[in-house]
């Protein structure tokens, strides 16, 4: 026998490697052990309970984790929480088998010589990337540094702060390709980069391009539902006859990218007709004259034919809302048809913002509300020390100026890549490679880069291009910063830990962005838990951080919103800005006038639009087993083709079809319906997964963005993504 | 291919000899450091685990028990810098040439009560119910779970290294019960290795010892509920790959 003790080593017992028969407690078979299990289990659990945030989408609705044994049971949603109000929705349930699954990624990992990932320590990733971010800032400076994120609680905060304490401002959200254009078009208009539309008090909504049954807040849904209860009129502008038309009254097929038109004729008709409320654009308004002089050009029949929609109906959906104002609005969207999708995008933003002005609707009962928001004060400054602001503003500023700031123009900063310009790149939470820009294109920038980090917990075609990939804790491992909800009552929601990690080597991003911090020698800034900070950030606003804990969700009453407030504009002028010298500026014109959409098609072209499905949230939830079954079941990759194209192209329903343009190539099955404006095409957004490391997302389906050319809305600097046109045929015809 | 068992193999347990194999082999999957795997692979030491994996298998030789390639293999155990790159690329999760050595990834527990929440899968993840069934082995033993495998109880390199510790303990019944039981899913992790671009022909040796070893305690401990695939399906596989 060999005397070594490396063969009689063990990982569970002492040198020796033995242990007494005594020590075992009854079973070593697995059947006495299930037996002994159930028995346990079902007589003695260890249950506990956590409030928490779903992660399945940016809503982050609050629930209840139930905890039996440390493994998670159930989870039932909490009816404080604003977003949720009792329910999640499927992606809720089903995202948090994202813990235990498979593709997770267990240990920081570094792209060797070959191209292929390696597993290595923690501590030989923070050396080299800090040394290269070192190297990268001693060359070229800061600035040609940048994060992308998707905005989590503590990823949004860790990343800016890492990134400014680097001394580059360049921190981007995900926004220009969701909501940029909307968010930065209405701030211009209204100071606001969003509002609410009492959907559920209204007498009349309107939705352009966004599908509350489609993008599932289930708040939001629950209103949609009470209007339609209380006969409210709810009209779905869209291309598409969207899920949401359960609870609405009519579907006016629109054109894509002509949303603007139907809303400056709409506009045009209150003013000629004097139909808006005067008393307040008159104390509200500022450049009211000059817009309402560039209204007039906008008529319905020439509104007609830009949108496709009948005149009459302009006309008609014009005076309900006048009729119904003040308790009506446009609601404000999100992603849907103007939040980065077309060349016109902020300009329809400004444009509805505007229209929702001349109904006089702002913060009255059943109109567009802006209700107070509340959000962490001051800290210590000993223990929460301020970043120096970096010099400069943040790349693409300049080049986009109406794009706001906050969010940022990560459109630019992938062409910046491409051109050499942006050296190392950080993403957060974000598969910018699949969704954000033509990925082809964004192949190529990511590949320019001397240093690409990825933070995420499953590999993704953006951790694929980059040279570090650092596994981050799944959502229901790890404790978040502070959610602060705006709304009638506004609120603040904590994500707290529900399960103790599961893979040992991977880290909270809290921590992942500290250790990243120390090793590019900004440490100092960072020299305080997420905990400490959750608690200060509570304390600054009169919050009990276990108070939060133990509720879930807490609400600022002494805030709350009340109807008849007048709204603060914190716009350029400090009211209501009808026209905009920064848009002026920008090469477009003071008023939000007509913009055509950059693509129009020829021949046989459709247009292709793409959008949400209720069960999936873009790439993030592709990956999942039992969503995924979903998709098959329902044959939900299909791509929507109207009945009078398909009859036109020889198709059938349930036929493969070929989508091609001088992008792309792909084929999949066709759903013909009366349900799609002809002339055009619809594809869901989640899938074409490209990364065989997400077995279950991987070669399902088509991925839209693979159509979309690379290109930047101009002032606004989003993605314009239904800037693109298509060929179909029947595969094999 | 399998082989035969010939005339001269053993038809007794040695549990010291049998241990030592196991804990060799637990080492192998469990990311041995450089010194660990300097002094495991050195001559003398590997020789006598060859010999403990001979007895383990109750063989006159390890060429009457595994194919010519798993000999071959075993006598020319890889380099550290070769087992260090292979254990950084394929033991680590979420890659596609990821080989992770889990139970719960492999073990079809579809007759077995969901163990994943809003799941009607019930393998394929981690934390499944044979890493339960360890988890709480390993307690109930006075053992404990190192931290490195708190997400993995049932990861090959603990079973393994249970299977020893039971046998150095004088716990030879129930070393093979808990062997017969839990080594099922090898031959799909088997599987799993020979699917790898390259360099997996030691480690398919090394699963090939344990299966070989269950067999041989199959055979001289009375029997116990075993799971017969396990080792006919290994029948059918060889491994193809060049080192």
């Amino acid at each position: 026998m060999s005397d070594h003790a490396m063969t009689r080593r063990s990982f569970l017992a002492s040198s020796a490697g033995a242990v007494t028969l005594a020590g075992l407690s009854g079973y070593v078979g697995f059947g006495a052990w299930q037996q002994a299990h159930a028995d346990e289990a079902s007589q003695h659990p260890e249950t506990s309970q956590v409030h928490t945030l779903c992660n399945a989408c940016s809503s982050k609705c609050g629930f209840t984790a139930y905890v039996v044994n440390g493994k998670l049971d159930k989870c039932i949603a909490d009816t404080e929480h604003p977003y949720a109000k009792g329910k999640i929705c499927a992606r809720g349930y089903a995202y948090t088998q994202i813990a235990y699954s498979q593709d997770r990624l267990t240990d920081p990992l570094k792209k060797n010589a070959k191209g292929e990932f390696e597993a290595i320590s923690w501590d030989q990733a923070y050396e080299e990337i800090g040394q290269k971010v070192k190297d990268i800032i001693s060359e070229s400076g800061a600035q040609s540094l940048a994060v992308v994120q998707d905005p989590r609680p503590s990823g949004k905060y860790y990343s800016k702060r890492f990134i400014n304490a680097l001394g580059s401002p360049n921190c981007y959200t995900h926004g220009a390709a969701c909501n940029l254009s909307k968010e930065s078009g209405m701030t211009l208009a209204i100071g606001a980069a969003t509002y609410s539309s009492d959907v559920a008090s209204s007498k009349m909504t309107m939705f352009i391009g966004r599908s509350y049954a489609d993008a599932i807040r289930p708040a939001s849904v629950a209103a949609l539902q009470k209007a339609h209860d209380n006969g409210a009129h709810i009209v779905l502008v869209d291309p598409r006859c969207n899920n949401s038309i359960t609870f609405a009254d009519e579907w006016v097929p629109i054109k894509p990218g002509t949303d603007q038109a139907l809303v400056l004729a709409m506009s045009n008709i209150l003013i000629q007709e004097e139909l808006y409320d005067k008393t307040f654009v008159e104390a509200n308004g500022n450049g009211f004259e000059e817009y309402a002089k560039a209204m007039n050009q906008y008529t319905t029949s020439w509104a007609e034919e830009i949108t496709g929609i009948d005149s009459n109906v302009i006309d008609r959906l014009a005076h309900e809302f006048a009729k119904a104002a003040p308790a009506a609005s446009i609601e404000p969207g999100w992603r849907g048809a103007f939040g980065c999708q077309y060349k016109n995008s902020g300009e329809t933003a400004r444009a509805i913002a505007l229209f929702n002005a001349l109904l006089g609707c702002y913060n009255q009962k059943g109109g567009a509300l802006l209700p107070p928001s509340v959000s962490a004060g001051d800290l210590d400054k000993t223990k929460f020390p301020s970043v120096p602001k970096p010099d400069g503003k943040i790349a693409g500023a300049s080049e986009y100026p109406l794009g706001l700031t906050s969010m940022g123009s990560n459109t630019y900063a992938t062409q910046l890549a491409h051109e050499g310009k942006l050296k190392g790149m950080f993403f957060y939470n974000s598969n910018l490679a699949a969704g954000y820009v033509n990925p082809a294109y964004a192949a190529e920038a990511l590949s320019n880069l001397e240093l690409g980090v990825c933070i995420d917990v499953q590999m993704s075609e953006t951790a694929k291009l980059c040279d570090y990939v650092l596994p981050d804790t799944s959502y229901l491992e790890r404790s978040e910063l502070p959610e602060f909800i705006g709304g009638k009552v506004p609120a603040v929601a904590m994500r707290n830990q529900v399960l103790d990690v599961v893979h040992p080597n991977t880290k909270p991003v809290d921590e992942i962005f500290c250790g990243l911090a120390e090793a590019c020698g900004v440490g100092q800034y960072f020299e305080f838990s997420e905990e400490d900070l959750a608690r200060a950030q509570l304390a600054s606003v009169d919050v009990d951080y276990d108070a939060l804990v133990n509720n879930g969700t807490i609400y600022f009453n002494d805030k709350a919103f009340e109807y008849g407030t007048a709204p603060t504009w914190k716009t350029a002028s400090g009211k209501i800005d009808f026209t905009s010298e920064d848009c002026a500026k920008a090469g477009l014109s003071a008023a939000p006038e007509w913009i055509e959409p950059l693509t129009e098609p020829l021949g046989n072209e459709l247009r292709l639009i793409e959008g949400k499905q209720a069960i999936h949230s873009h790439t993030m939830t592709a990956d999942n087993e039992e969503l995924m079954q979903l998709t098959k079941d329902y044959n939900l990759t299909a791509a929507w083709i109207s009945a009078e194209d398909a009859d036109r192209l020889g198709i059938s329903d349930g036929d493969d079809i070929t989508i091609t343009n001088d992008q792309h190539s792909g084929t999949t099955r066709a759903k013909v319906t009366q349900r799609i404006k002809p002339g055009v095409l619809f594809m869901p957004g989640a899938y074409g997964c490209t990364v065989k490391e997400q077995k279950t997302a991987y070669d399902v389906g088509l991925r839209p963005m693979d159509y979309v050319p690379f290109h930047i809305e101009p002032g606004y600097g989003a993605a314009m993504t239904h800037e693109v046109c298509v060929t179909v045929k029947k595969a094999g015809a | 291919m399998r082989r035969r068992k010939e005339q001269s193999a053993s038809w007794a347990i040695d549990p010291l000899r049998t241990a030592e194999a196991y804990s060799v082999i637990s080492r192998c999957f469990g990311g041995a450091s450089e010194a660990e795997w300097t002094a495991m692979t050195e001559c003398r030491s590997w020789a006598g685990f060859l010999e403990a994996c001979r007895v383990a298998t109750g063989c006159g030789s390890l060429s009457e028990c595994l194919a010519a390639r798993a000999v071959e293999a075993l006598h020319n155990p890889p380099s550290y810098q070769e087992y260090r790159t292979f254990c950084a690329q394929h033991f680590t999760g979420g890659l596609p040439q990821s080989a992770m050595p889990v139970e719960s990834l492999y073990r079809d527990d579809s007759n077995l009560a969901c163990s994943i929440p809003f799941s009607a899968h019930a393998s394929g993840a981690y934390g499944g119910e044979s890493a339960r069934y360890m988890g709480d082995m390993i307690v109930s033993m006075g053992l404990t779970l190192p931290d490195a495998f708190r997400a993995y109880p049932d990861h090959l390199s603990l079973e393994t290294d249970m299977v020893a510790v039971m046998l150095r303990s004088g716990m030879v019944q129930q070393a093979g019960q808990f062997a017969q039981e839990r080594f099922g899913w090898l031959t799909h992790y088997r599987l799993k290795l020979l699917s790898l671009p390259n360099g997996s022909c030691f480690f398919v040796a090394l699963v090939d010892v344990v299966l070989s070893a269950i067999e041989h305690l199959g055979e001289v401990i009375p029997a116990h509920a075993q799971e017969p695939s396990a080792i006919n399906a290994r029948e059918e596989q060889s491994c193809q790959i060049t080192q």
